[in-house]
């Protein structure tokens, strides 16, 4: 069985296996290295900003360069790495924990990588030729419009949006659609890891978000680009429309990262103290509300700007109430550790952090939903310790508890754990050393996206500070390279179950075979490793194994309904990336980009969805129940 | 509250020793009630905050130990019962839930008459002014019903103290915000747009404030000055303002007044009383009498001046004015003319 | 990892219909991403609005109604061929009627595609005569693309019908084409209603 599986999931060694590849677990791996390197890019850009600031009056880098840093640092770290690495996670782990073999579409998950790299390529290289974006990763018009930001470097900016943005949609996608109909049989919705949940969650939020950045984008390309008027105040348009359509995407973007971050806690705490998360309803109503929620604040990032004062106090309550929900989930997390026992292992250590970084994080936050107060502190460092805080404790540290409880399995090596604690110990100060003193810059009177202050200002000391922690923070990530590389190669064999887990990512060797599991597991409870006997579990047969097969199940209660066929490693999606991601990027030098690369793109879709012809094709005479 | 001091207090050493307190450009050292009622908010919210951080972090801390030391023999149990019936456990949930809405509620309540009570323009009629935003520097103007008086100066306000004033501000070109943390809080200029703002400054003193929207190449040099003076001095000052450009007292001035006029400079500086009257560029009839040029990053004296006339691109690199070629003694002459203009 | 056979998938069907099938899910969620977008579209129209005084602005004439109204009885009459051939596809019918069928529905997408052409004449201004131009170009453009589409996909499934070996999959992927047409098709009722009737009235 296992070699028949095997056979037919085989995609070989070499450059073209590896470019046609559909396995979810492939595409995964590399959307989550390309998303570590620009992680540590962006990190590189921040190490310049704070070399930059950490004296008044420094020539480090001018003003022209530094612009360019702070913008692309912005667009790498919220557009380049977070959400893609928080889908990737996903990509990776879900269809294992669901029990099923790939997503449900995988050639599409393969051109949403494609799509995803060379939006990222196309950024850099331009960066790297002194044609870097640098009007700010939200590209405020009518700065970034065309009379005030000439040349090709914003319409650089615009187009590798549409790049992310379908990377991000394709994923998203991905998915729900697999969570809702491949889920082993018996996970009903009420068995759904938190994890899972999560990830639903974050992607039904990217559907409804990334569609109000797609809109901006384009028509901020268009007014640059074919000299329409969306934000020329003169023509009828209006800066303040973009700053609407930027944020309405821009605020639930942070929530699309933060609540994979938070179902990764969920999973880390359950193996850690060894208890089903306390309150599993709550946990995902809140995740839900904190969803719906997040759709509603975003005017709070334009408290400054002439909008009618009741409107915006609306947005203050809404700022403050999504602490709820959070708050919500912690306590249900405090009460699952009460009871259970916890395990200090580096994972459980980065959820400790999470909580520490993150409720500051989300204090300062619930400060600036405040009006009065905001209009002091709006653009200036205070803002930037806010979304530091909440965002490196929010996401990062879960990230990285997520990579010391998960590599295991995706590798078959544990990390060091003792690397792993200088890991944690570093981050966690020097994220501290950084942002800390930048609550107090702010009210001190620091605005932000500055080049370079004035000695008499009285900043000079705590940027120093700030930068010392940029240090700290700097030699963690090395670490952590450094474990990741070093283990790879000799780190301790991780078997099947290392951490004695309940779900079903568990239940398969570490590295995980390519089709999964060996039979699609049956699940009777949301900890299916520790409610069936231990070392047994009730499977699923007759799938065939001479073509990729896979079972769908009903949405609500997961009961199989029949079988489906994953298609199978092709080049298209390089093909399709190729000439649609061309068409787009030739599109920023002339119009003549669309109509070619429309039909050029229309042609290779023609060949994409040109209906594929089983080996045994008359299957006309196996009619299916006609399920209604 | 006795908290409420505890925290400032604390804070306020802190302050201190990291050199925070005072400043000229500082939102912990109010000179105006805007400024002032903010800060009280900021006290309140601080301090609460401070207490739910270590209310949290205390609870973390304690479940951490107390699940350190459950006797519970977790090898032999099932996750999932034990928790799922706990009412004890889904009360302290729920407490924590509906203690932290109440908490979020009095923020909001405070959040909001905080905003009220700062909305409403203080004291009688306020002084007009009128403020643009360019790249990358402040163009001011006091308008009056009647138009000879109007005052234009660029990158210094001065108004007379315990009087509040209106400022209404608009764009040149891109997005700026207009915020002098020691009076208010900031307010964006944006281009199809009027905003309006207002503040009381009730201390004598010199403040600055900075551009807060990222606005291009020289945002980060992008400051102004607020005087607040006696309304005595604060009307001498307006009767200097408005009238025209003082002539130049001596021939090295008189020769630099020819150098200004016959140069570029008159093609974006008006002086008002001689023929340069473009506004690409700042107003210069009363250069003299103010603290700093380019928009507060050198002091106004003629060291900088030559400096800045000579090359200002090395100073602010990227600001829309150009390099002038322009020989030693021209250049010396023409800035003896412009601190004559006071 | 003792294995417990528990359920034997061997007697399960290859297909399902509907919402059963990951391809429903899968253009559900495109549905909902483009609904977005449109929404995301008329929010802007009616920003814009408040910029204007009249509107359409000043000089620009209201946006003629025949040929519009023409486009969009048309876009919605052509639910019907569509509605059918998906009724005969989850009948199994014969493949040449379905095929037939599928042309006639491509006949209708390829004269709404013409008309949509005149359509951007009706509107009487230009995509940077000002915002009311870009907003209105810009909802009609990203419709057309979609009717483009959507027509093409429906001309491969119907070329399939008449030349290729018929699977039970391309029964299912042509009542999920058929759900995508109606989307493409009422979601421009709201639209036309946007463009050409609104102007009229606010």
């Amino acid at each position: 069985m296992r070699t028949r599986l095997e056979q037919s999931w085989e995609e070989g060694s070499g450059l073209y296996a590896w470019l046609t590849s559909t396995s979810h677990k492939s595409i995964a791996k590399r959307y989550i290295v390309t998303a570590l390197a620009f992680f540590v890019l962006g990190g590189i850009e921040a190490a310049v900003m704070r070399v930059q600031l950490s004296r008044p009056e420094n020539h480090f880098v001018g003003p022209d360069l530094y612009n360019q840093i702070f913008t692309v640092h912005g667009t790498t770290m919220m557009f380049l790495f977070a959400v893609p690495v928080m889908e990737a996670i996903g990509l990776y782990m879900v269809p294992i924990m669901i029990g099923t073999r790939n997503v449900a579409f995988p050639r599409l998950n393969a051109l949403g990588y494609w799509m995803y790299l060379i939006g990222g390529v196309l950024l850099y290289v331009a960066f790297f030729a002194n044609t870097g974006p640098d009007a700010g990763w939200f590209a405020y018009v009518p700065l970034a419009g065309p009379a005030y930001s000439p040349g090709k470097r914003i319409d650089i900016w615009a187009q590798m949006i549409t790049f992310t943005e379908i990377a991000g949609l394709i994923g998203a996608v991905e998915i729900i659609t697999t969570v809702f109909k491949q889920r082993a049989p018996g996970m009903s919705l009420n068995r759904i890891p938190l994890f899972v949940w999560s990830e639903v969650i974050m992607s039904f939020m990217i559907i409804f978000a990334l569609p109000a950045i797609v809109v901006a984008s384009g028509a901020l390309a268009a007014d640059r680009l074919v000299d329409t008027h969306f934000f020329n105040p003169a023509e009828g348009g209006d800066a303040l429309l973009w700053q609407h359509l930027f944020w309405f995407f821009g605020h639930p973007e942070v929530y699309i990262i933060l609540i994979p971050a938070l179902g990764m806690i969920s999973s880390i705490v359950t193996t850690f103290t060894r208890r089903s998360i306390f309150g599993y309803p709550a946990m995902v109503l809140s995740l839900i509300s904190t969803a719906f929620l997040g759709f509603s604040l975003w005017v709070h990032h334009m408290f400054a700007t002439p909008l009618p004062q009741l409107g915006q106090s609306l947005f203050t309550a809404a700022s403050a109430a999504i602490a709820i929900p959070t708050g919500i989930q912690i306590f249900c997390w405090l009460a699952t550790i009460w009871s259970g026992r916890p395990r200090y292992t580096t994972a459980f250590m980065f959820v400790i952090g999470f909580v520490l970084l993150f409720v500051l994080g989300g204090l300062s936050g619930v400060m600036i939903s405040s009006i009065p107060y905001d209009l002091q502190v709006h653009d200036t460092f205070f803002v930037v310790a806010h979304f530091h805080y909440v965002l490196i404790g929010g996401a990062v540290f879960p990230l990285w508890g997520a990579f010391y409880y998960w590599f295991p399995k995706m590798t078959g090596r544990l990390l060091s754990e003792r690397a792993g604690k200088w890991n944690f110990w570093l981050f966690f100060t020097g994220v501290n050393l950084t942002f800390f003193p930048m609550h107090f810059l702010g009210l001190m009177g620091m605005p932000r996206r500055v080049y370079t202050y004035l000695p008499e200002m009285g900043w000079g000391n705590l940027n120093l500070v700030s930068t010392i922690g940029a240090v700290v923070i700097a030699a963690s990530v090395i670490v952590f390279i450094g474990n990741v590389v070093v283990s790879l190669r000799g780190g301790i064999a991780a078997g099947d179950d290392p951490w004695g887990a309940s779900t079903l990512e568990w239940a398969t060797p570490s590295p995980v075979p390519i089709y999964n599991h060996l039979f699609i597991p049956i699940v009777n409870g949301r900890e299916p490793l520790w409610t069936n006997p231990p070392g047994e579990l009730p499977v699923v047969t007759g799938l065939r194994t001479d073509r990729h097969e896979g079972l769908i199940t009903s949405l609500m209660d997961a009961e199989p309904e029949h079988r489906y066929e994953f298609k199978q490693p092709t080049i298209l999606p390089l093909i399709l990336a190729l000439a649609g991601g061309g068409s787009i990027i030739v599109a920023i030098f002339t119009p003549w980009g669309v109509t070619i690369g429309a039909a050029l793109t229309l042609l290779i879709l023609f060949c994409w969805f040109w209906p594929t012809i089983s080996p045994d094709h008359d299957t006309l005479r196996q009619r299916p129940r006609e399920t209604r | 509250m006795q908290c409420e001091s505890a925290v400032r207090n604390s804070v306020i050493a802190l302050a201190i020793a990291l050199n925070a307190c005072s400043g000229i450009q500082s939102a912990l050292d109010p000179k105006g009630p805007k400024a002032a009622g903010v800060l009280h908010l900021t006290w309140f919210l601080v301090g609460t905050a401070t207490v739910v951080y270590v209310v949290v972090v205390a609870m973390l801390f304690y479940v951490l130990r107390r699940g350190s030391r459950s006797s519970v023999d977790l090898d032999h149990e099932l996750g999932t019962e034990i928790i799922e019936h706990d009412r004890g456990m889904k009360t302290w949930v729920v407490a924590g839930t509906v203690l932290t809405t109440i908490i979020l509620i009095g923020f909001v309540f405070v959040d909001l008459s905080t905003a009220r009570s700062l909305s409403t323009v203080g004291g009688a009629e306020p002084l007009r002014i009128d403020v643009v935003g360019h790249q990358w520097w402040w163009e001011v103007k006091y308008p009056d019903p009647d138009p000879q008086n109007d005052i234009e100066t660029a990158n210094e306000i001065h108004v007379p103290v315990g009087r509040a004033v209106l400022i209404k501000m608009k764009s040149g070109d891109v997005i700026h915000s207009f915020w002098a943390p020691n009076l208010d809080g900031k307010k964006d200029l944006i281009p199809g747009h009027e905003t309006v703002t207002w503040f009381r400054a009730d201390t004598i003193g010199v403040y600055r404030g900075q551009c807060a929207e990222f606005c291009g190449y020289e945002h980060a040099k992008m400051a102004f000055y607020v005087v607040a003076e006696p309304r005595i001095e604060f009307e001498r000052w307006l009767a200097q303002q408005r009238a025209e450009a003082s002539t130049p007292g001596d021939s090295l001035a008189q020769d630099g007044e020819r150098v200004f006029l016959s140069s570029s400079c008159a093609m974006c500086h008006s002086i008002a009383g001689t023929g340069a009257g473009s506004n690409n560029g700042p107003d210069l009839t009363h250069l003299a009498s103010r603290r700093t040029i380019a928009a507060g990053t050198l002091p106004n004296n003629a060291a900088n001046l030559e400096a800045w006339i000579l090359a200002p691109q090395t100073i602010k690199p990227g600001a829309k004015m150009p390099a002038n070629r322009i020989d030693p003694g021209s250049l010396r002459a023409l800035v003896a003319y412009l601190q004559g203009l006071k | 990892m003792k294995r417990r056979p528990a359920f034997d998938a061997a007697a399960l069907p290859d297909q399902g219909f509907s919402h059963h099938a990951p391809i429903w899910w899968g253009n559900a969620l495109m549905m909902m991403i483009e609904g977005a977008g449109f929404a995301i579209l008329v929010a802007t129209y009616f920003y814009i609005r408040h910029n204007f005084d009249t509107w359409p602005p000043a000089r620009t004439q209201l946006p003629d109604l025949p040929i519009p109204t023409l486009n969009v009885a048309i876009l919605v009459v052509s639910i019907l061929p569509m509605w059918y051939v998906a009724k005969l596809a989850l009948k199994h019918d014969k493949p040449r009627t379905i095929g037939g069928l599928l042309l006639l529905c491509v006949v209708f997408g390829a004269v709404a595609a013409v008309l949509r052409i005149f359509e951007f004449k009706a509107v009487h201004t230009r995509w940077d005569t000002n915002a009311y131009g870009s907003i209105v170009w810009s909802i009609l453009g990203i419709h057309f693309a979609h009717i483009i589409a959507a027509t093409l996909e429906t001309l491969i499934l119907g070329i399939l019908m008449f030349f290729g070996p018929v699977e039970e999959k391309h029964y299912v992927d042509i009542t999920v084409n058929a759900v995508y047409w109606y989307f493409v098709a009422l979601s421009w009722v709201g639209l036309y209603a946007v463009i050409f009737l609104l102007p009229r009235f606010i």
